[in-house]
């Protein structure tokens, strides 16, 4: 019906077309105004219907089309996490550590945030908060304390340990699926910027909360608890750790092996799901569905600015005002550290990285290839580019760790506030930017000064 | 059937200024475990022992309910110390679904098998509150009419 859109003149009124649904995507996704998934799912129609992807090029398509490698490996993790979730080793694992810090308050958060950052960086940050969250506040319950510090920390915990894998935080998914960047990779790259990040943030966990005191009655509530009570299935638990172990063994053979993270995921979901008891159903049901659905329809609508040219267009903007260069690309990486942080303060980063990542390849190959390659397809020494690397990496830095200045600025923190004010302990905008910036300011200049000295 | 066939016309009502306390000594005297909060004759809410529990337990076991064990003893002894001077208008449920005298009975079954509900207060057309249909007495009914 609409095919004349695709004869003589299509190109140009595509090109605005493909913009316009980019940018009114962008925006009401923005403003919270609609469901992001509705809006990323109208446009991703609009984009098919209006001829600027053929159905092919949406649903088949590696160029343009739906990263099949990401929708799998966010569902498989999600199967993975919801068995894992409720076999209470997490819950196990927290009073263990409230024991082990003995009541007191300030060694309960650093570790509670350990435990936070780590179980984000191998798990989805929602699903770690909604894990840590009930445990906190029945700790800070029993210790007669305000959650509010311990609700912050450990958001800010779970952003930071995020930021440190593949699998840690939807926009590291992203990267490494169109950078063909591996699970080991992004842990050599990433991890110890992490790590130097975790140890500055337990010092302003000190100067911030380093005063909390509890009364010794208090305390004993916390050590007569038994952590073995937490753990209702210890089959399912055992089966769950062992799978889950295996799985991250995996993703750290994946590059060897051959097999893509999403396969890897796969294997490990499908596994825990055949040897553990009951209807698949509820499993299934848990799967966060409008999620999966919003990176299908954003997938479609980006496949659609990419054909058109505009990634392009923006990519030689970006290439004037950086001047990257086939031997430094220093001013490219800083600008998209800085940029990526101020942006995912304030607005999802997961549709930001995805137009942000082919707009790297588009620009590498400019800067590499002359502009003659095929930028959806770049070869593995250019995508690998010791030059290339810092963008990459800077572009992940930049778009986790700034979620941590405001209260919408990550998922895990809106899920943590919206418990938070359900528990009668409402985390008012400012009291979490007061908190949120200087931490996301402190992890950035960090991650500066890490790239500068690792990669210039 | 109609609903005013089912109706109980003289349930267990309580005042909005009513406490907690007074509330479940008024329950521990019937066989009921709700009352229906009435105020001039006109309804206000619907008042629960499952009202009572959401107050004495945190909302995180409510999110996790794995952590019960690790609650103390006393824990629910502190909470009710909190919470029995509480007024039945601070604690009563007010999204309530009530259905007219002449409603057919099947209406007030659904509401008993999809949402759950054990007693449903029936309102005339002035929102006066003529009584209550349970799943009990919607029962007797059965028995009475089919059930011989």
């Amino acid at each position: 019906m609409l095919s004349f859109l695709s004869s003589s003149g299509g190109g140009a009124v595509h090109y605005w077309m493909a913009t316009a649904i980019f940018v009114v995507a962008f925006a009401v996704i923005v403003s919270e105004k609609v469901h992001k998934t509705k809006i990323a799912m109208f446009g991703a129609a609009l984009t098919i219907v209006l001829s600027i992807l053929t159905q092919e090029d949406a649903f088949h398509s590696t160029r343009f089309g739906i990263d099949y490698n990401v929708v799998f490996l966010l569902v498989s993790m999600m199967i993975l996490v919801n068995i894992i979730g409720r076999t209470g080793v997490f819950e196990w694992a927290a009073i263990k550590a409230a024991k082990l810090a003995r009541g007191r308050p300030l060694p309960i958060m650093v570790l509670f945030c350990l435990l936070t950052a780590v179980a984000s960086a191998l798990l989805d940050n929602v699903t770690t908060v909604l894990l840590v969250v009930p445990v906190t506040l029945l700790i800070c319950d029993e210790l007669d304390l305000p959650p509010i510090p311990f609700l912050l920390a450990e958001t800010m915990a779970s952003n930071i340990g995020g930021t440190a894998t593949l699998i840690g935080d939807p926009p590291n998914i992203l990267i490494a699926s169109r950078a063909n960047l591996d699970f080991m990779q992004f842990l050599g790259h990433l991890a110890p910027a992490v790590c130097v990040m975790m140890l500055a943030f337990v010092v302003c966990l000190r100067v911030f909360y380093g005063s909390l005191t509890v009364d010794e009655g208090r305390r004993r509530h916390v050590l007569a608890m038994d952590e073995r009570k937490m753990i209702k299935d210890r089959p399912l638990a055992a089966k769950s750790l062992i799978v889950l172990a295996l799985t991250l063994v995996g993703f750290g053979l994946h590059g060897a092996l051959h097999l893509e993270p999403a396969t890897v995921a796969l294997m490990g979901a499908s596994t825990l799901l055949l040897i553990s008891r009951g209807d698949p159903h509820r499993t299934l049901a848990e799967v966060e569905w409008s999620t999966i659905f919003f990176f299908i329809g954003l997938f479609i609508i980006i496949g659609g600015i990419v054909k058109v040219g505009l990634i392009s267009d923006v990519s030689k903007l970006v290439i004037d005002y950086t001047d990257p260069t086939a031997t430094s690309m220093e001013k490219t990486a800083f600008t998209l550290l800085w940029a990526s942080a101020g942006l995912s303060a304030v607005v999802d980063n997961i549709p930001y990285v995805a137009t942000m990542s082919p707009l790297v390849l588009d620009m590498a190959n400019t800067v590499l290839h002359g502009g003659a390659a095929d930028a959806s397809n770049l070869p593995l020494e250019t995508l690998h580019a010791p030059v290339l690397q810092p963008v990459w990496w800077s572009l992940a830095l930049g778009a986790c760790l700034g979620g941590n200045a405001t209260a919408i600025g990550a998922s895990a923190n809106v899920v943590v506030c919206g418990i938070a004010s359900r528990s009668g302990h409402p985390i008012s905008f400012g009291r979490f930017l007061k908190f949120g910036l200087p931490v996301m300011l402190l992890t950035l200049v960090i991650s500066h000064i890490y790239v500068k000295l690792r990669y210039f | 059937m109609l609903v005013r066939d089912a109706l109980i016309p003289t349930p267990l009502t309580v005042q909005p200024s009513a406490t907690l306390l007074e509330f479940i000594h008024m329950i521990l005297n019937s066989n009921q475990t709700n009352a229906v909060v009435v105020d001039n004759g006109i309804l206000k809410g619907l008042l629960s022992a499952s009202d009572v529990y959401r107050r004495l337990v945190p909302h995180y076991i409510a999110m996790d309910d794995r952590l019960a064990p690790a609650v103390h003893e006393s824990y629910v002894e502190e909470q009710w110390e909190k919470f029995k001077h509480h007024r039945a208008h601070e604690v009563m449920v007010t999204e309530l679904d009530t259905l007219p005298p002449d409603a057919s009975i099947m209406q007030a079954v659904s509401l008993f098998v999809k949402q759950g509900r054990k007693t449903v207060p029936v309102v005339d057309e002035g929102s006066r509150y003529v009584g209550s249909v349970t799943r009990r007495s919607v029962l007797q009914l059965f028995a009475q009419r089919v059930g011989r």
